[in-house]
């Protein structure tokens, strides 16, 4: 059976880092006064329909989340609640909804952005380019506040929401930008290898920068999130968590494969070196879209360090329920309730 | 040795974006379980996570099943149930919360009111 909410949140997720990652490559990697004007011309000839694909898809995968959301709104509202649970107070009334809405005139603007540039003639405009970028830029960090990050308070919520947003931002830098320099290295495209090479080094080094990002915004988040190892073994999201920590060690294996060994070949060899390379971004962005159905499916689970708590009813000296983790805690300090910690089975 | 602590450096870095959490009752006012001498003007219920105002409520209810509230205010993770004066006896207060990270979780505790 389809997990539908799943299936929104990895296009979602997926299609947002490929258009965000995507304009940022244009107008960094392919564009910014350093590329010559041949290869500028194919980074946005060849890429910008893709970009386009990429946030209609994210368009349309919103409104399926967005749908999702307000079904599950709807099964818990008291049947005596005046509240009426509808698409528009859905987008009115929660940050979530208001969030999505930001994106989706964001993903149209790229979008208007895109056609504009692919049919506009030369010469380009870098600060079109740019302005692309940073509009690819909102649309994924956007995504911070649709999540846990975004629900924290004070000082300490704040430092989260920018962790996560900083953690979106290199994710897209690395994984979306893989997109466009996939189209790139088509040996079939008629691109002079020296050009073709110094793309392709200018994306390592972005790339490089991102890796750091992901690492440092995600030491930020865990000392948020503060799970513990223990918890995750023998567990279900502990397993998955296995997989997806295989998947990005992979994936940075084939970066330093790429980096070290076929970049350099690249120069060399021309089409055959890039032939070599494209295989191996091409298995890099398989991996990379694979990590992101994996934090989809992920962000549906409980984590251990976040389990349930259930407390027998049958307390009749405290004569209290589930609810509170203080009332808890002192009810078994006291002896007065038993604590049942039960680990997600999904 | 060595090869756990890499695990444990590596595993954090993965999880980070992907965890996430339901706003639970940190504690309330009357507290969980407890008896105060006189009817509390209102019930004040505070969570763990920022609440969406317009999709969280509650209901307090007497031994009887006979609602005693009479509205609610919602202010970051902090709920106010205003109460009319409640008589001695036993009062069940259900809840239901949306935090701003889209999960819902509800639950309910019972107080006292008068020895």
């Amino acid at each position: 059976m389809v997990d539908w909410l799943v299936a929104a949140r990895t296009v979602q997720f997926g299609s947002s880092i490929v258009a965000g990652g995507g304009a940022i490559f244009v107008a960094s990697v392919g564009g910014g006064g350093r590329a010559p004007e041949e290869g500028r011309r194919s980074v946005a000839k060849e890429t910008d329909g893709t970009l386009i694909a990429a946030l209609l898809a994210a368009i349309v995968s919103g409104a399926l989340w967005l749908c999702l959301f307000r079904s599950q709104l709807e099964q818990i509202a008291f049947p005596d609640d005046e509240t009426r649970v509808t698409l528009w107070s859905v987008v009115t009334d929660t940050q979530f909804g208001r969030v999505s809405a930001l994106r989706f005139l964001l993903a149209v603007l790229l979008i208007a952005l895109c056609g504009f540039r692919f049919r506009r003639p030369l010469p380009r405009s870098q600060s079109l380019d740019w302005g692309g970028a940073l509009l690819g830029l909102a649309l994924v960090v956007s995504l911070a506040w649709c999540g846990h990050a975004g629900s924290g308070m004070g000082a300490g919520g704040d430092a989260h929401v920018a962790a996560d947003a900083v953690h979106l931002a290199a994710a897209a830098i690395w994984v979306g930008g893989l997109t466009p320099l996939l189209l790139l290295l088509r040996p079939s495209l008629p691109l002079p290898p020296l050009e073709r090479y110094g793309m392709v080094r200018r994306f390592a080094t972005l790339a490089a920068w991102s890796v750091a990002l992901l690492v440092l915004s995600g030491l930020v988040n865990t000392w948020f999130m503060t799970n513990s190892f223990r918890d995750l073994i023998g567990t279900d999201y502990g397993d998955l968590l296995l997989v997806k920590i295989a998947l990005f060690v992979v994936m940075l294996g084939f970066a330093a494969l790429n980096r070290f060994r076929l970049t350099p070949r690249l120069a060399a060899s021309g089409t055959g070196g890039s032939q070599a390379l494209w295989r191996s971004v091409a298995a890099e962005l398989v991996l990379g879209l694979l990590v992101i159905w994996v934090v989809a499916v992920l962000g549906q689970m409980e984590p251990p360090g976040h389990m349930h708590v259930g407390v027998s009813e049958t307390a009749p000296a405290l004569d209290e329920n589930v609810s509170s983790l203080r009332g808890l805690a002192r009810g078994a300090a006291h002896g007065d309730v038993s604590l049942t910690w039960l680990p997600s089975s999904r | 040795m060595r090869k756990f602590n890499l695990i444990a450096f590596v595993l954090p870095l993965i999880i980070a974006s992907a965890a996430h959490a339901h706003a639970m009752l940190d504690h309330a006012n009357p507290p969980v379980g407890s008896t105060v001498a006189r009817s509390p003007g209102q019930v004040t219920l505070t969570f763990t996570q920022r609440l969406e105002p317009k999709f969280s409520g509650a209901e307090v209810r007497s031994a009887s099943g006979a609602r005693v509230d009479q509205g609610k205010s919602v202010s970051g993770n902090v709920m106010r149930i205003r109460l009319r004066g409640l008589a001695p006896g036993t009062y069940r207060v259900t809840w239901h919360v949306l935090s701003v990270d889209t999960h819902t979780t509800q639950g309910s505790f019972n107080f006292r009111v008068g020895g």
